[in-house]
């Protein structure tokens, strides 16, 4: 076949039709290993190094509040006679209270109650709220609307009303199956107060976190390889499982932290109000809001807790940041 | 012609301080004083006498209403609107005659119908004090416009500590109708018959109450003003008393008040035991209806310890009776009554308390139930939380726990608790106004009753014989310390705040306190 | 005209809404224990004659009927314990106006320092000042209030005594307003700055600056405006907390606010005083909702309502 020089068709021939080589690409594979999401996030947090100082804090705190209290010669409820009211000494090195309680290992209980608050709420926020959006997003139309109006309901309800009611309706019933449940004799010291905390959480705080996960369901359920799915005859169960939530796990998990101190913060205003833990357990919004009656008298009552309550909530604040960034590679670096 | 004036004298005034007068001279051309005291909190500052029952809104009542007898400067109750109180022979029918110079801040007389009017109103509002007045009486009218005839069922030496009471001052009653449940709910809402008149309040902030000229004694009191700031917050009160806003707080924390001392705190007798009370209701736990375990509960307190941690010269708790009462032989009433307890041999106390509770089922405290123990302030938690590490600590009981009950007095009457702080400030300083508080269920809410005790009360208060009353009374605390109710933990002083650098002449009685008389130092 | 439709149609949701918030809470608050007429010294004798006086002795469901046909009629009912005898509504309407005044100042501090900051922070990333900034701000995020309120009052008033510690005196709002502003303030900071350091990044800011913008324009003009769309959404429910004050700084400072003085109608079970505040603090947040949605709008013209 003749060709013309100024033709501009392509010039192919037969030999372009021919099977490849084996190697042919080998030249185009690229030289780095390949890494999944987990390991690519941790190497961008690994980089953060504000969060990584945050980690590295937060550890130390649970081990201040898990393993302290063991090596502490005293116990959190122990009055010494003779070391009441002692300002910071060798002996008692954040001083005692009027009682001759150790404050140290009482701030170590309570970082323990307070990280224990700002944890488990998160998990049960985590857990409901994710089900309930993921849920009202899936659905959609009549449902969806009937089930983001209850949030809204449930968001404008005064939340210290319903604490208050909460925790006067479960704490009888729970006294009674703490006392005929051998195995919950440990809730008995934590008490009925801290537990409606929990549950208030689980009912009341999950709101924002549905709202949250509601709204990223909404973007990735018109996405291609949901439809996809879909026609290949993938049951809902199994949509939002395998396909949904690993999809925006990443902001869920950054968003859960977010919500620790949060939950700490709100345990420490409960307290004040007189509404969390009973004593003699002490969580640090206890330690600081009982304190406050002796302010001038006994400063450091009050300075210690509210450090801790601080340096908590400043690390998991900073570390919940980092996270974020690094498990949400399109948000942009903060 | 007013503004000058006004310049004129501020132009005096000026002039005067220029010319460096001696201070005395000063002082008497000076205005009235303007002071603010922390006297209760909203809540707390009902100024209607027929409804009022706390001591913050009692107080303030005394300064605005003004019963047939009133408290004086010495503390003690005299003749207020009354001029003069007839006794019959039989001590059983009073007759007062008002004096003739009285007016209510609007003008009108104070007559002896507004009295029986607020006497009449008082039963028929059925609150707190409802029973203060029919408790001891048994009828009053009014012959004519000055004149109060009270009849008692039985003779009443306390009658004037009763009729000093708020809730037997007069009302007015075209106000009351007119108003109903809002009556002195803002100043233009009643009329006064007090030393003052209600000109401001802003709620949930600040009460202005303002001299009357019209008062018959305004030209011997000082203070022009009086602003109640309203808080219910120690540590604010405290913050505004030491930053100089404020002159008097009762108010003020406890672990703050040691320090306090040297810097205003003053002491007055308390007139109170404080308890912790064990309910043996419906609702309460069972096992406090054992005899045995709330005396060994009892036992085990180290009460010297609190007092110690406390540091407030409380006195020891050993009869429900508070010291301060003396018979003619000037004998107090604590000593003369058999204390409840040993009160030298604590070690000893404990052992009898393991003893109890083992014979109750319980040795060692092995397989005691959780118990939950309510208080209602932070303050009270403390000396809760010493009292649980005892019974820890001598009983092995480790299944208490305290909490501060947002409702504590609702949960506490209505039983749903199983341990709880329990005091009783006395209403008037007469023996049967403590031991009456044990005698009915409504006061008494560890849902307690005997009969023995309510016969022993019965007999004290039908007879009027001082040393016959004490011996049922000592009877009375025989069958308490019997029973064990309530562990008597320690009787406290009352103590507030007041700047005594600078004012002198507060007149504190039974947690009553009262300015009037307050002057300049 | 289709934002009228939307605005019509949530205005409608939100009466729905307001009613199911009306009868949840009638319904829990009677879950509570006790009445109002509960105090030390009350009889029970006593306590029934003030229960049946107020028809508190009725069915719930007879007391709820009576609310609702009330409320229609714009009547909240009278206090029974705080301040007995007053109208409700009085009560809001002044323990609300004392907590917007308080409130209006702490919110303008928090947005001007919060925001101008937060650009600061923002748009002088890692500078010394960045850095300042960010330590203060996560610091200031991080302390409860009382204990803020609490160190305040014993510097300022008891030791130096340069400001007095109740309200009602003259300088008496500074304090409560550091205590409500500090932590939206802090958050603002971090809100703004995040937010800037994202839209910095955008593609049209690139093209604005190749088209030859002046720097100026570039950040004043269109990266603040659009840096704002979170902040704007994070103000609704700010808002709405602020105004109806904080129980904390109320407390301390002796406020006459409408949050200290819900708190203690909660504890003294004043039952329409509880119900009241409930429902204009309810119908504030969705109101303000209602408003952030369509501010959003007109910030953001991508938005679509619905």
């Amino acid at each position: 076949m003749k060709v013309s020089a100024l033709s501009l068709q392509n010039k192919i021939s037969p030999e372009d039709f021919a099977p490849l080589g084996s190697d042919h690409f080998r030249d185009e594979k690229l030289e780095t290993e390949e890494i999944g999401y987990w390991k690519a996030s941790w190497r961008r947090l690994k980089k953060n190094r504000i969060a990584m100082f945050a980690l590295i804090v937060i550890l130390i705190l649970l081990v201040f509040a898990f393993i302290g209290p063991v090596l502490s010669p005293y116990t959190y409820d122990q009055q010494v006679r003779g070391d009441e009211g002692l300002w910071p000494c060798m002996a008692h090195p954040f001083g005692t209270d009027r009682l001759g309680r150790d404050i140290l290992v009482r701030c170590m209980i309570g970082t323990r109650i307070s990280m224990a608050v700002g944890i488990v709420s998160a998990v049960i926020v985590m857990i409901v709220g994710s089900i309930y959006g993921a849920i009202s997003g899936l659905a959609g139309g009549k449902v969806d609307i009937f089930m983001m109006r209850l949030v809204d309901i449930i968001y404008s309800v005064p939340e210290i009303l319903l604490i208050v009611v909460i925790k006067m309706i479960i704490s009888e019933p729970l006294q009674n199956l703490i006392d005929n449940t051998p195995s919950l004799k440990g809730l008995q010291r934590i008490g009925p107060g801290l537990i409606a905390i929990f549950v208030v959480y689980g009912l009341l705080y999950w709101v924002g976190m549905a709202r949250i996960v509601r709204g990223q369901i909404l973007q990735l359920k018109n996405m291609e390889y949901v439809t996809a799915a879909q026609a290949l005859g993938c049951s809902k169960g199994r949509l939002i499982r395998e396909h949904l939530l690993p999809n925006c796990i990443g902001q869920l998990i950054a968003t859960v932290m977010l919500q620790i101190p949060s939950a700490i913060f709100t345990e420490a205003f409960l307290s004040y109000l007189g509404i969390g833990v009973s004593a003699p357990m002490a969580s640090l919004g206890s330690l600081a809001s009982e304190a406050l009656n002796g302010i001038t008298s006994y400063p450091y009552r009050v300075i210690f807790p509210a450090v801790l309550i601080s340096l908590i909530i400043l690390s998991f604040n900073l570390f919940g940041d980092g996270l974020r960034d690094a498990l949400d590679p399109k948000m942009k670096k903060a | 012609m007013k503004r000058w004036n006004k310049t004129l004298s501020a132009a005096l005034v000026l002039g005067m301080a220029l010319s460096s007068v001696p201070a005395s001279v000063m002082a008497e051309e000076a205005e009235k004083l303007d002071i603010t005291v922390a006297g209760g909190s909203e809540d707390a500052m009902d100024v209607n006498t027929a409804t009022t029952s706390t001591l913050e809104g009692l107080s303030a009542a005394r300064h605005l209403f003004e019963g047939l007898y009133k408290i004086g400067e010495s503390g003690e109750p005299e003749l207020g609107q009354a001029a003069s109180a007839e006794i019959s022979e039989d001590g059983l029918t009073w007759t007062f005659t008002l004096r003739d110079d009285i007016t209510w801040s609007d003008g009108q007389p104070v007559t002896a119908q507004d009295f029986i009017f607020g006497f009449d109103n008082l039963v028929e509002q059925a609150d707190d004090y409802s029973s203060i007045l029919t408790g001891v009486a048994s009828g009053w009218e009014a012959p004519d416009d000055a004149t109060i005839v009270i009849t008692l069922a039985n003779p009443c030496g306390f009658l004037p500590s009763v009729l000093a009471f708020p809730s037997t001052y007069p009302a007015r009653k075209d106000y009351v109708e007119q108003y109903g449940d809002a009556y002195a709910a803002d100043p233009e809402n009643a009329v006064y018959n007090g030393a003052f008149v209600m000109t401001e309040w802003e709620h949930q902030s600040e009460m202005v109450m303002t001299a009357r000229e019209d008062y018959y004694d305004a030209d011997k009191l000082e203070v022009g003003t009086l602003r109640w700031m309203l808080t219910s917050d120690a540590s604010s009160a405290l913050a505004a008393f030491e930053s100089g806003d404020i002159i008097y707080s009762d108010l003020c924390p406890d672990e703050e008040k040691p320090r306090m001392m040297d810097n205003g705190l003053t002491f007055a007798p308390g007139n109170m035991n404080y308890c912790v009370m064990f309910n043996q209701g419906p609702d309460g736990n069972d096992v406090l209806k054992d005899v045995n375990v709330r005396k060994a509960l009892s036992l085990a307190i180290d009460r010297e310890r609190i007092i110690a941690i406390r540091d407030l010269n409380d006195e020891l708790g050993f009869t429900y009776m508070c010291s301060g009462f003396t018979n003619a032989d000037g004998t107090d009433f604590t000593e003369y009554a058999d204390p409840w307890y040993d009160v030298n041999d604590y070690e000893g106390n404990c052992e009898k308390a393991k003893e109890l509770l083992a014979e109750a089922g319980y040795a060692n405290g092995e397989g005691f139930p959780s118990l939950r123990y309510i208080v209602n302030n932070n303050d009270r938690k403390e000396v809760a939380e010493s009292i649980v590490n005892d019974w820890k600590e001598v009983l092995g009981i480790d299944t208490v726990t305290v909490e501060t009950d947002d409702n504590f007095f609702a949960d506490r009457s209505a039983g749903t608790y199983d341990i709880a702080y329990y005091g009783w400030y006395m209403d008037y300083t007469d023996l049967s106004n403590m031991f009456s508080s044990i005698n009915t269920m409504d006061t008494n809410n560890a849902f307690y009753s005997s009969e023995a005790y309510h016969a022993a009360y019965a007999a004290a208060t039908a007879t009027p014989d001082q040393a016959e009353q004490w011996e049922h009374y000592k009877e009375c605390e025989a069958i308490l310390a019997e029973d064990a109710p309530v562990a008597v933990v320690l009787h406290a002083m009352s103590s507030y705040l007041f700047d005594d650098v600078n004012y002198k002449d507060l007149v504190y009685s039974c947690g009553n306190y009262i300015f009037t008389y307050v002057k300049a130092v | 005209m289709q934002t009228i439709r939307y605005i019509v149609k949530r205005i409608g949701l939100a009466v729905i809404s307001l009613f199911a918030i009306v009868t949840i809470t009638f319904f829990l608050m009677n879950l509570l224990p006790g009445d109002p007429f509960m105090s030390e010294k009350a009889t029970a004798e006593n306590r029934a004659i003030l229960v049946a006086k107020y028809g508190l002795d009725q069915p719930v469901y007879i007391q709820y009927g009576r609310y609702l046909k009330n409320l229609l009629k714009g009547d909240m009912g009278t206090s029974y314990v705080l301040q007995k005898g007053r109208p409700v509504a009085t009560i809001i309407f002044e323990s609300f106006a004392t907590s917007m005044q308080l409130g209006v100042r702490a919110l303008v501090l928090a947005i001007v320092l919060g925001v101008s900051l937060g650009s600061i922070a923002g748009l002088r990333k890692d500078k010394p000042s960045d850095g300042v900034i960010r330590v203060l701000s996560s610091i200031g995020i991080s302390m409860p209030g009382y204990v803020i309120a609490s160190a305040l009052m014993i510097v300022l008033a008891v030791n130096l005594k340069v400001l007095p510690v109740t309200y009602n005196k003259p300088g008496g709002w500074i304090m409560p307003m550091i205590t409500l502003a500090m932590y939206p303030t802090c958050y603002l900071i971090r809100l703004t700055r995040a937010s800037i350091l994202e839209v910095m990044n955008q593609d049209y800011l690139t093209t604005e600056r190749a088209k030859g913008m002046s720097e100026f324009i570039v950040v004043f003009v269109h990266a603040l405006k659009n840096s704002l769309i979170p902040v704007i959404t994070y103000l609704g429910p700010l808002t709405a907390s602020i105004l109806t004050g904080g129980f904390v700084a109320e407390t301390v400072f002796n406020v006459p606010g409408l949050g200290r003085y819900f708190v203690s109608s909660i504890s003294s079970r004043d039952y329409t005083v509880i119900m009241g505040v409930t429902v204009f603090y309810s119908s504030l947040i969705v109101m303000m909702n209602l408003l952030c949605d369509i501010l959003y709008k007109i910030v953001d013209p991508r938005i679509t309502l619905e």
